[in-house]
């Protein structure tokens, strides 16, 4: 393999009318969504009436008036990660919610150099801007979108960026947001119960298709 | 690839409307956006904390090598045991299978939520976290789901009786 995945990251967005306090960790507790194990290893930034931002060791949730964020990087907790913004929502069913994103981010790593280089010149060829710039042109990111293929109303947003860190000498970040517009007839809980999974292994199935076919 | 019950004989190291006001909000912003850009969301009002720098990173690593759901059938308190089936999540075409696990395998604080029809994800995978070497781990969670509260059960009763009423009326 000339590549591999060095990291990855589900988050989950919602859009909608929120009110930060609420978004705290003893309400989780409170409505046991949450285990007390769990409660006593809780790292809070901030709890504000403008703004909610904590953390416990697999998970992540920033909350502020028109945006609800959790995420978590540890893929045994992608299934509960939904299960815990399900039962979020379920509670707090008259909240009200315009957009939801289902979101993987993939870190790759490339041994070769040659061949990352190859993936940004395929995605993004640099003939028009080495006749304008003299020196070498990289791609840094790249973002494309295309509307959803099912008969939900939203898009499939992919960005691409390069990535050089003390793990990752060649490096390409690939985002995907798999975005929706909530109808009216349409819950959040029937949204993720019926997409989540299926998002994240789109997510999986673009990214190693789009490295594939430019290292082709 | 291994089914579950091979990985079982494993024994465990271990209400007004709103409207967007920026056309799609629900990609994860990275603190690394070249904010100086202008860029088409620049076009619209940005709300003042939409863009909140990404919060630090979690601590760690999992990668994943399997994973079922289960969903379990019947315990065993006599032999500290229970049944489940389970559902390969790592490679779906696989069938499901029934298996049977011992209670020492769920977490302490999970064990509330051990009954029959209950809802887990049991993972295997290698834990990379800081100051510990690489450990392979099994990790079992159950689903946590809202507690019904009273008023939910007797509506729930209350429709169980209308539903009955109107079946024996025929």
């Amino acid at each position: 393999m000339a590549f591999d995945v060095k990291k990855q990251e589900a988050s989950l967005v919602v859009i909608g009318s929120f009110n930060p306090t609420i978004f705290n960790p003893d309400w989780l507790l409170r409505h046991e969504l949450i285990s007390q194990v769990e409660m006593d290893d809780v790292d809070i930034e901030i709890i504000h009436r403008d703004v909610a931002k904590f953390s416990l060791s697999w998970l992540s949730i920033e909350v502020v008036h028109n945006r609800f964020s959790a995420r978590t990087n540890d893929q045994s907790y992608f299934l509960p990660l939904r299960d815990l913004v399900v039962s979020i929502f379920s509670i707090l069913n008259q909240t009200p919610v315009v957009q939801i994103g289902m979101n993987m981010t993939f870190d790759f790593s490339f041994q070769d150099e040659a061949l990352w280089h190859k993936i940004g010149d395929t995605l993004a060829p640099k003939d028009i801007w080495e006749k304008v710039l003299p020196k070498r042109v990289g791609l840094t990111s790249l973002k494309v979108k295309s509307p959803r293929v099912d008969d939900l109303e939203g898009n499939i947003n992919i960005a691409v960026e390069t990535l050089r860190s003390e793990d990752i000498k060649f490096g390409i970040r690939f985002s995907v947001n798999n975005h929706i517009e909530i109808d009216d007839d349409k819950t959040i809980e029937d949204l993720l119960m019926n997409h989540w999974e299926e998002s994240l292994q789109q997510a999986d199935k673009l990214s190693e298709m789009i490295i594939e076919e430019a290292i082709l | 690839m291994e089914t579950a019950q091979e990985y079982s004989n494993y024994s465990s190291s271990e209400t007004c409307s709103v409207k967007p006001l920026v056309e799609n909000l629900t990609g994860h912003l990275s603190s690394d956006d070249v904010v100086t850009a202008i860029e088409e969301d620049n076009l619209f009002e940005v709300p003042k904390f939409a863009v909140l720098p990404s919060s630090k990173e979690l601590k760690g690593d999992f990668k994943l090598l399997q994973m079922w759901e289960g969903l379990v059938q019947a315990i065993d308190q006599d032999h500290h045991e229970f049944t489940a089936i389970v559902k390969d999540k790592t490679n779906p075409t696989m069938p499901d299978e029934e298996f049977t696990m011992s209670i020492e395998e769920i977490p302490p604080t999970d064990l509330a939520l051990l009954a029959s029809g209950a809802v887990f994800y049991w993972s295997i995978g290698y834990a990379d976290y800081p100051g510990r070497p690489r450990t392979r781990e099994s990790r079992i969670r159950f689903r946590r789901l809202p507690k019904w509260h009273q008023s939910e059960l007797n509506k729930a009763k209350e429709r169980g009786k209308q539903l009955a009423d109107f079946f024996t009326s025929y």
